[in-house]
């Protein structure tokens, strides 16, 4: 009994904080099939951590470091752990769905220019762009805000540099 | 462009996202696959089977003849029970590994103490055994006569020695390449990213 009502209110948040998956997924996924294995990982991880949760966070940036944990630690299958689950019931087409061209040539830029920055360099731009302040930043990534600010403006000078020869 | 440029792309094009009917409780059914949850597995799977096999033989050996005055049943006792501890202590930590709701630096550094301590128990240990193995059959000779060791006793000692110390440099190298190439490429990736965060 007190197992399905976990259950459900882990369903419930994971519904409501779903977007983030995606993003992390999106950001840390070359390929189709790699954002699924992502995020079929990530929710199991998650699943697993979900009765230690103490609310001592906030959900989101709880999510947040089990997710990202998951996607640069090594822990989501590698290419030679791979086994087979049911497609039909993971994302395909993740954040692909849009009709602005101009919007998804922008952000098709974007992408390709975080696919060359490093697993952490990654991180910080997601939180970036999510709109997350240094701290929420730091209380997630565990780097202090003053060095967060540090890498940022390299990373801002990186991805310009990215963008332009691109 | 500007990163500050892409806040608003980014936002809307997560905010069109039509919902996606994924179906979470079914997922959670599903086992993970990543490199830590199939170690956990197969040391799970050891440690459930090494005892089984150990009952077994203590069994089967035990209708021949006197086991329990069999210097060499105990020596095989003596290592399934460290090969249980090992596979215990193994399971505990990949455990403890996949416990990672903290931030994200302190994660990483977490994991890389600990299969770093691994590690170096690991080769300790094994390389302890492997002397206590040596000494065994040179002690052996004395108390018990075996007859499938007899040939080996009969070689001069000084030719016994070098051997051993033959095969404890091969061991050596062996055993530390056969660490390095289960896990330090993950320690060396681990460190890798801590050092990005620095």
């Amino acid at each position: 009994m007190e197992r399905e009502v976990l259950k459900l209110n882990f369903e419930k948040q994971v519904k409501e904080h779903e977007l983030l998956i995606y993003k992390v997924c999106r950001i840390y996924g070359k390929t189709d099939a790699d954002r699924q294995d992502i995020f079929q990982e990530i929710i199991i991880q998650l699943w697993n951590a979900y009765p230690k949760f103490k609310g001592q966070s906030k959900f989101s940036t709880w999510l947040y470091r089990v997710a990202i944990n998951t996607a640069i630690s090594g822990l989501r299958k590698r290419k030679n752990f791979i086994e087979s689950y049911e497609p039909a019931t993971l994302p395909t087409q993740i954040m692909d769905s849009n009709p602005n061209q101009h919007l998804e040539e922008q952000l098709q830029q974007l992408y390709t220019a975080i696919e060359q920055l490093n697993e952490i360099e990654k991180a910080i731009v997601m939180l970036y762009l999510e709109d997350k302040t240094y701290e929420e930043m730091e209380d997630i990534l565990g780097i202090n805000s003053g060095n967060l600010r540090v890498k940022m403006n390299r990373i801002k000078e990186k991805l310009r540099q990215l963008t332009k020869n691109n | 462009m500007e990163l500050d440029d892409f806040k608003q792309p980014w936002k809307d094009s997560t905010e069109k996202i039509n919902p996606l009917n994924i179906n979470i409780m079914e997922l959670i059914q599903n086992k993970s696959y990543g490199p830590l949850a199939v170690l956990k597995h197969r040391f799970r799977k050891q440690l459930i089977i090494l005892p089984f096999v150990m009952l077994m033989l203590m069994f089967t050996l035990s209708k021949h003849h006197d086991i329990f005055s069999d210097v060499l049943f105990w020596c095989y006792v003596v290592i399934c029970i460290m090969m249980c501890s090992y596979f215990f202590f193994s399971y505990r930590l990949i455990s403890n590994m996949q416990y990672m709701e903290g931030k994200i630096k302190s994660n990483l550094e977490k994991q890389v103490h600990m299969l770093e301590n691994f590690s170096k128990w690991r080769l300790i240990i094994v390389r302890i055994v492997f002397v206590a193995f040596i000494v065994l059959l040179e002690i052996l000779m004395h108390y018990q006569q075996e007859p499938s060791l007899a040939k080996w006793h009969a070689q001069p000692f000084g030719l016994r020695i070098v051997c051993y110390a033959a095969l404890f440099l091969v061991f050596y190298f062996f055993s530390k390449a056969a660490f390095k190439y289960k896990y330090g490429k993950h320690i060396q990736y681990l460190k890798s990213l801590v050092q990005q965060m620095q």
